[in-house]
């Protein structure tokens, strides 16, 4: 159970540091209902282990592979949390408490599979942010418009070039989800994309940065 | 009464244009792609007891970014407060096209919505139900088809009484709303308009308290942090979106047959071997065009004028010398004027204007950037250089549209290589008529490869932002008899009224210094370059003076001081050739170096201007002294 407990505290931790100051012995053993001695001998330890940076009295916060941890250990909770809620339909306040049990023992490759069955969610039940995984990356599969072959039909996900041309291209309705095709790709560097019912042409350079995703044949 | 002012909002090639030259009846070239109306063309209709002042903004495709059109835009609307916006839209993009509509409805003053082109969006398969639209855009829309002169009298009425109504105006996502209602709520006199504005990041109106905009920013913030994007990507997202919307509620597709031939038409332009083959051909067609048909009008004006007019009337003045070289230089200049600028520059123009309204111009930029981004160009940039083969001026004014400084420097020093219709002129009048065809293709082709090399030099010296190729490909289209016509007048306009004048009288004051011997004394003291360096007789140096002011004038003035146009008898071929390199390479002329001047600056123009100059001088004086050189070893 001690694992567990190491990573409750940093769970607690990256929540109360979130405003960017670091968490009192006090916060952290009130938040946990432990206290604040055990908190304090719990935290030399972390501190040891190279999870948190703590001194007496001025507070602890997390070290980049805390943090790091932390933050796994957030995302676990907060998509076991949304399976509860959104799959299986247990309420919130249930589904809250059975993922902070439920988290600790899952395995990264379940919380992987469970992530693609809700079909990688960005938002958990409370309306924070999912941070995203390794899988979620995966799944997009996006690649640059410049490796679609003539007639070729995609999904636009992301623009990356300088803000001047990015503005033109969201005027002429370069935008995220946007479909588009190619109707014409010359040789070495010229695209003729059909969007939005008009046809524009693109250097490849720009091609490079506009990511898209390609639609299922 | 007061008039009632009118602005022309739209995308590029809708039709706009054209729609305000039928409606005002002045001219205003109209160009079947993107990016050539920088300027702000003004018009005024008189009708019944109305006056509308019009004027045709840039085509824009939205409001919210700062290329130098839609900056134009805005500078224009907050300056000169329209009554009233005639927003043209082309019907068969209308989603595209409903977007700006969109934006533009926010600025809280009346609209009209002109359905434009409701015939082609007919052929290609849409019937727009024009009352739908209306009644969701809470604006009047009216289908116009400014060739048949459908809708005009309406849109004039419309215009003429303006109603500001409570258009339809985009639901964006309601955390942004819930912004911009707080907004409104903070500064006095904010509007709906101003407030979205300020959220996007841009500067709102100068009376805005620092305050409302402190808070805009955290806004700003917030909405970008929770929605994880820049937010003038949601901005835009919702606005397509309702365009969309509105777009599939008004549009319904019929099915359609007759389009295939287009498209295989389209297919066989853009495909990488034919279309090579047919963009070589058009060029090649047309230059071959320019000289026989130029050729063919220029030998029956030139004789026609020389035998019933020149003729009878020197002989006529015989006994007063002095009255007889005014004249009689008079008459020559009218006679060079009508008989070389006339038919090359019209041919020219017409051929032209056929390329840009068929939609072929942005079809050969779409294939040129294949080849023109090796040298560090891209196709949208090749416009203004096709556009130079026309005239220098509107070439190097079409280079606004290029997103930055140095893509203008870039192009516009390479426009002044492009060799003009009046260079060509010197080149087909000179060169191929007295020397050889192909001697005058090699001078093109040399031409080609200098600008080629200049593009190349100054594509890699040339510090400052670099941006990609993006451009919209005009529909192929049928061009419009009356469509060439306008713009065929519209660009010979230039050449009649500033062109013949200047032309007419500089013969006139030429004859007059020749009779009074100064002419002799700028040539001597130019003689070490014309006779030195290039090796041609003294006299072309007043020549090469009168091409600073219009280049086509080199030559007529040569025609005059030689006392012949028929060159072979007064010079060598190597002289014509060297006359003509030197001719289509020094300095740009006056009306160039202006238009230069107001694109890139002075400094630049004046260091494009001695460059070019030099260049001349070392070209021309190679071939003439290597050419002999080169024959006497063979």
């Amino acid at each position: 159970m001690r694992k567990n407990i190491a990573e409750e505290y940093l769970e607690t931790i990256l929540y109360l540091t979130r405003e960017g100051r670091p968490a009192k012995t006090k916060e952290i053993a009130g938040a946990m209902g432990i206290k604040p001695p055990s908190v304090s001998e719990m935290l030399m330890k972390l501190k040891d282990e190279g999870y948190v940076d703590y001194q007496p009295y001025a507070g602890a916060s997390l070290t980049e592979k805390g943090r790091a941890e932390a933050i796994q250990m957030e995302r676990k909770h907060q998509l076991l949390e949304t399976f509860l809620v959104d799959a299986l339909g247990v309420e919130l306040d249930k589904a809250h408490d059975e993922a902070c049990e439920m988290e600790h023992s899952v395995s990264d490759s379940t919380v992987s599979r469970i992530c693609a069955l809700l079909g990688h969610p960005r938002f958990c039940p409370d309306n924070h942010p999912i941070t995203r995984g390794e899988c979620c990356e995966k799944s997009e599969e996006s690649m640059p418009l410049a490796e679609l072959k003539e007639g070729e039909t995609a999904t636009i996900k992301i623009v990356c070039t300088d803000k001047s041309t990015r503005d033109y291209l969201t005027s002429l309705g370069f935008l995220p989800d946007v479909i588009l095709s190619i109707k014409k790709r010359l040789p070495s560097n010229s695209f003729l994309v059909r969007i939005k019912g008009s046809e524009i042409a693109i250097g490849r350079d720009i091609a490079e940065k506009i990511f898209v995703r390609k639609a299922a044949a | 009464m007061k008039p009632v002012k009118v602005a022309l909002i739209g995308n590029p090639s809708v039709g706009k244009s054209t729609l305000f030259s039928r409606l005002t009846g002045i001219g205003v070239i109209i160009s079947n792609y993107p990016g050539t109306t920088v300027e702000v063309a003004h018009g005024r209709i008189a009708h019944d007891d109305l006056v509308l002042d019009l004027s045709d903004l840039p085509g824009v495709y939205s409001l919210d970014t700062m290329s130098a059109e839609e900056r134009t835009t805005l500078e224009f609307l907050h300056n000169e407060k329209p009554d009233v916006i005639l927003n043209v839209v082309d019907s068969t993009r209308l989603e595209r096209n409903l977007y700006l509509t969109l934006e533009v409805l926010e600025l809280g003053l009346p609209v009209v919505v002109s359905l434009n082109m409701v015939e082609d969006a007919r052929a290609l398969g849409m019937d727009i139900d024009a009352d739908a639209l209306s009644r969701i855009l809470g604006v009047p829309v009216i289908p116009t088809s400014p060739f048949k002169g459908v809708g005009l009298d309406e849109l004039i009425h419309e215009l003429a009484h303006p109603r500001l109504v409570r258009p339809r105006l985009t639901r964006y996502d309601r955390h942004i709303e819930a912004f911009i209602r707080q907004l409104m709520g903070m500064g006095l006199s904010m509007r709906r308009y101003d407030a979205i504005r300020l959220l996007s990041g841009n500067a709102g109106p100068a009376e805005c308290p620092e305050g409302v905009r402190t808070a805009a920013g955290i806004m700003r913030g917030e909405i970008e942090r929770t929605h994880d994007a820049p937010i003038g990507e949601i901005l835009a997202g919702n606005r397509y979106g309702d365009a969309g919307l509105i777009a599939k509620g008004v549009v319904r597709h019929r099915p359609r047959s007759d389009m295939t031939a287009v498209e295989r038409i389209d297919d066989l332009l853009l495909n990488p071997l034919s279309g090579f083959v047919i963009l070589a051909l058009v060029i090649l067609g047309m230059l071959l065009i320019v000289f026989l048909v130029g050729g063919f009008l220029e030998n029956l004006i030139v004789n026609a004028f020389g035998s019933l007019i020149l003729t009878p009337a020197s002989a006529a003045l015989a006994p007063h010398p002095f009255i007889q070289v005014i004249v009689k230089y008079t008459l020559i200049g009218i006679q060079a004027g009508l008989g070389i600028v006339v038919p090359y520059i019209m041919t020219f123009y017409v051929l032209m204007s056929l390329l840009e309204n068929s939609g072929y111009m942005t079809r050969a930029a779409f294939l040129l950037d294949e080849v023109m981004h090796r040298f560090r160009l891209h196709g949208r940039a090749m416009i203004p250089l096709i556009l130079g083969f026309g005239c220098s001026v509107p070439a190097i004014m079409s280079t606004k549209a290029l997103q930055t400084k140095r893509e203008r420097i870039v192009t516009s020093s390479m426009v002044c290589m492009v060799p003009c219709s009046a260079r060509s002129i010197v080149i087909m009048g000179l060169v191929a008529t007295f020397v050889s065809i192909w001697a005058a293709l090699s001078i093109y082709l040399l031409m080609l490869i200098i600008t080629i090399l200049i593009g190349f030099i100054l594509g890699r010296v040339v510090k400052g932002e670099e941006t990609g190729f993006v451009m919209e490909m005009s529909p192929l289209r049928v061009p419009r008899a009356m469509d060439i016509v306008d713009k065929t007048w519209v660009r010979m306009k230039e050449f009649v009224y500033v062109a013949f004048p200047l032309l007419t009288v500089g013969s006139a004051v030429l004859g007059v210094l020749e009779y009074a011997g100064i002419l002799t004394v700028v040539n001597s003291l130019l003689a070490p370059i014309t006779t030195g360096i290039l090796g041609l007789p003294p006299y072309t140096a007043t020549a090469l003076l009168f091409g600073i002011l219009r280049k086509e004038m080199a030559l007529e003035t040569l025609a005059v001081l030689a006392g012949t146009a028929q060159f072979n008898l007064a010079f060598t071929p190597l002289q014509m050739y060297v006359f003509g390199v030197f001719t289509t390479i020094y300095m740009p002329c006056i009306a160039t170096v202006t238009m230069l001047s107001r694109v890139v600056g002075l400094k630049d123009t004046i260091l494009i201007t001695g460059l070019t100059f030099l260049l001349a001088i070392v070209i021309s004086g190679l071939i003439a002294h290597l050419v002999p050189l080169l024959s006497s070893m063979i």
